[in-house]
């Protein structure tokens, strides 16, 4: 089998395919710290691409209550499960954070699906580990709803101190998910008819409907199981990441890039979608003043979901500062401490690209800021607080400004015409 | 009875599912010929294909032979139906057996109904599993076509509480799925840990037995020869005790069950339910909603008050709490 550079994992590792890198990536970054589970982008999606005959229970984009929730019903801790069985007490993060676009979580030194496949497979089938869900683990897109974690050990009881912070011991969080349009997909890895591909335009990950014959390999290879059955057609689907939005060919783009449904649709405002450039190593390559580029690789704040899959997966989460830090290391890998440092104290450049999140639909490629007057000095936890209220300002792919904002919340104050409107 | 009619959905699936185990080379063959049909374009057409090679493979695979084998054991069942259809359960609490009316299967002259059996596809891959589950089906048919049985589809309820009506329903089901497992092992049937299984149901909806839990789930398991009144009479009122269908004194809802004497309420939590019901006396009782309800609000308020008296709470709850 080939090898290829995983920059996340900070080391080579074996897939069925060569490595090859499309020139832009579709990439996101998701602050899980402001979801509210409203499932504004859940039914967004659903509402433009999946509600026909056939399509009842697909999802292709979810919010779900986590630890205990998920759709389909316990995907991670299942294929979590598998992973510990193939490499026993061996799935752990060596090495020290690359001070580079390489490695920049350390070294993975435990087993990927890929690798795991090689080992505990037979060969027929070698290609990924993974599994198929049952019919009923789809059937509830955020089953246990707001259901929290209590006290270790301690049954049908809430800590009674569990919200303290720095870490709750009483506590969940909302995760929202839609297919990470992989470097190295599994869907795309297990598909026996080459049906699936990666664009080079863009990375989005395209399943072919002419030439899928419903073998369901690719729901069984994706780690995040974002490949779906549909009965009726009797071919797989998944996310195709609003690609006429992103190209700007939808007719409501007008030619310029727009970010797709679900991140539109975000209510909580938790959302950046873009574009990233990508270097001939497959690294990201620099671009020092693109937000996406700036929360992964400068701020270090988004985290990939479930690195050590091994996919290289292009959405990224700022992780809740609430949430117990051992959960979201295995979730989001070692840079965990780190993010939710920055996240917490953020530096005035950060706190200017926090912002930026869905004051457009616009993609947004390139920010400036321009600097403002000291607003506020204090202290938070010990440390020295300054805020400036800056100006961030947002261009498109074009080099066109598509709006500009303020860190201080723009008020505006209303003619008293309408007193009693809204 | 005639044969039996399996769903296509079904076939397909557990023949999907079955693909996985073949040898390689009859992988291939199936493959071969499945998507040679994805090259048909006319929709009928191709369906009508789909479901013909599938249900060739389901034959070959012998994937009905478990199901076919445990309903022809069941011959007192057969004689009383008109037919059988198979269909697909998309979860485990979705399968099942039923009957279904003969007018509502559309039939003017045969009026017995038809049997209807809900399965997951994925159960029709493990034997073992799927014969144990059947047997245990079966018998809820032979009891709702047993003229002795008495079986009446619809249980008794009270319009102004739906409540009552879906806890009854929950006992019914637990005291027929125990007395079913008990017949079975008395009969020799082999039901393996099940009788722990419907001991932990049924203490899970009878707690109010108290003491007697055990000797009342003994007697179901191992002596009782159930009817449907006789469920229904246990059902409707676990206790035994003098039915009062009157209103609770607190909540003045109407309830189907008893009211709980309150003699279990702890002081606190019975002054609590003084301090909004002035006139109320514990000697009055309260139903069992009102006793849960009251019992977790004082646990709320006795939090609230340890979080502000430890000063992690600026807000005191909005009204004088008794608590201990
Ligand atoms: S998330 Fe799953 S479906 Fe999406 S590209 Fe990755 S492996 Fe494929
Ligand atoms: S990117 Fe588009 S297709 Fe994909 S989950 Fe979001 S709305 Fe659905
Ligand atoms: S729309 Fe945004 S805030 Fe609402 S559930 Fe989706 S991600 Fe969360
Ligand atoms: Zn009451």
């Amino acid at each position: 089998m080939p090898t290829v550079r995983n920059w996340q994992l900070g080391r080579e590792m074996s897939y069925p395919y060569d490595a090859r890198f499309p020139s832009r990536q579709f990439a996101f970054v998701f602050n899980i710290n402001r979801c509210i589970a409203c499932q504004s982008c859940t039914m967004a999606c659903k509402s433009t691409w999946t509600f026909n005959k056939g399509q009842e229970h697909m999802w292709w984009a979810n919010v779900e209550t986590k630890p205990y929730g998920g759709y389909p019903q316990w995907w991670d801790a299942r294929i979590l499960a598998r992973l510990e069985e193939a490499n026993p007490a061996g799935q752990v993060w060596g090495g020290a954070p690359a001070d580079a676009r390489f490695g920049p979580y350390g070294v993975f030194e435990g087993t990927t699906i890929f690798e795991a496949a090689a080992t505990t497979l037979t060969p027929d089938s070698a290609r990924v580990l993974g599994y198929l869900p049952a019919d009923d683990e789809w059937n509830a897109p955020n089953i246990y709803e707001d259901n929290p974690v209590g006290k270790r050990g301690v049954r049908n009881q809430l800590d009674p101190t569990g919200e303290q912070l720095p870490e709750h011991k009483t506590w969940f969080f909302y995760l929202a998910r839609i297919c990470n349009h992989c470097s190295y997909p599994a869907c795309l890895a297990a598909c026996p008819r080459k049906a699936i591909y990666k664009r080079p335009e863009d990375g989005i990950v395209l399943l072919d409907q002419a030439e899928c014959r419903g073998y369901r390999k690719c729901v069984e290879a994706c780690p995040y199981k974002k490949s779906m059955y549909r009965g009726n057609t009797r071919t797989s689907e998944k996310c195709i990441a609003c690609f006429p939005r992103v190209e700007g060919t939808d007719p409501e783009t007008g030619g310029e890039p727009m970010e797709t449904r679900c991140m539109a649709a975000c209510i909580g405002q938790i959302r950046m979608q873009g574009l990233v450039q990508i270097a001939a190593d497959g690294t990201w390559a620099e671009d020092r003043q693109n937000p996406l580029y700036y929360l992964v690789h400068v701020a270090k704040v988004a985290l990939p979901l479930y690195p050590q899959f091994g996919t290289q997966p292009n959405g990224y989460y700022i992780p809740p500062r609430w949430v117990p830090r051992p959960y979201l290391r295995q979730m989001f890998g070692p840079g965990v401490d780190q993010a939710i440092d920055s996240y917490v104290n953020p530096s005035r450049e950060l706190l200017a690209v926090l912002q930026l999140f869905r004051r457009s639909n616009r993609i947004i490629d390139r920010y400036e800021i321009q600097e403002g007057p000291k607003v506020y000095e204090g202290s938070l936890r010990g440390r020295k607080v300054e805020l400036f209220n800056d100006t961030v300002i947002a261009f498109g792919r074009s080099g066109r400004e598509i709006f500009r904002t303020t860190i201080e919340e723009p008020i505006h104050v209303r003619t008293n015409a309408h007193a009693n409107s809204i | 009875m005639s044969e039996i009619v399996w769903a296509p959905d079904v076939v397909e699936e557990s023949v999907l599912l079955a693909e996985r185990r073949l040898p390689p080379a009859d992988a291939r063959a199936f493959r071969r010929q499945r998507d040679r049909i994805y090259r048909e374009l006319e929709p009928d057409r191709r369906e009508v294909r789909f479901q013909t090679l599938h249900l060739e493979w389901f034959r070959r695979l012998r994937l009905a032979a478990i199901l076919e084998q445990t309903i022809e054991a069941h011959g007192a069942v057969l004689q009383r139906v008109r037919g059988c259809a198979v269909a697909r359960a998309r979860s485990n609490r979705e399968a099942g057996a039923d009957l279904v009316d003969a007018s509502q299967a559309g039939s003017d002259t045969d009026r017995r109904p038809m049997l209807l059996l809900q399965v997951m596809p994925a159960a029709l891959l493990d034997p073992a599993a799927l014969a144990g589950w059947l047997q245990h089906e079966l018998m809820h048919v032979s009891d709702m076509l047993d003229p002795a049985f008495g079986y009446q589809r619809t249980l008794p309820s009270s319009p102004d509480d739906p409540v009552a009506g879906n806890i009854v329903r929950d006992r019914y089901r637990v005291l027929w799925d125990v007395s079913i497992d008990g017949r079975l092992a008395r009969a020799g049937r082999d039901i393996g840990a099940k009788r722990a299984v419907r001991a932990f149901e049924f203490a899970a909806t009878f707690r109010m037995l108290g003491d007697r839990l055990p000797e009342v789930f003994d007697d179901w398991f191992d002596r009782v020869q159930p009817t449907h009144g006789r469920i229904l009479a246990v059902a409707g009122n676990p206790g035994g005790r003098p039915v009062d269908a009157g209103r609770c004194p607190v909540c003045r809802l109407p309830t189907g069950a008893p009211f709980d004497s309150a003699a279990g309420l702890t002081a606190p939590v019975e002054a609590l339910v003084r301090a909004n019901h002035p006139g109320w006396r514990a000697e009055h009782g309260l139903c069992l909603q009102c006793r849960d309800l009251y019992e977790a609000r004082h646990a709320d308020f006795a939090r609230a008050r340890g979080l502000h008296d430890a000063g992690r709470l600026e807000v005191a709850a909005p009204h004088p709490i008794p608590i201990e």
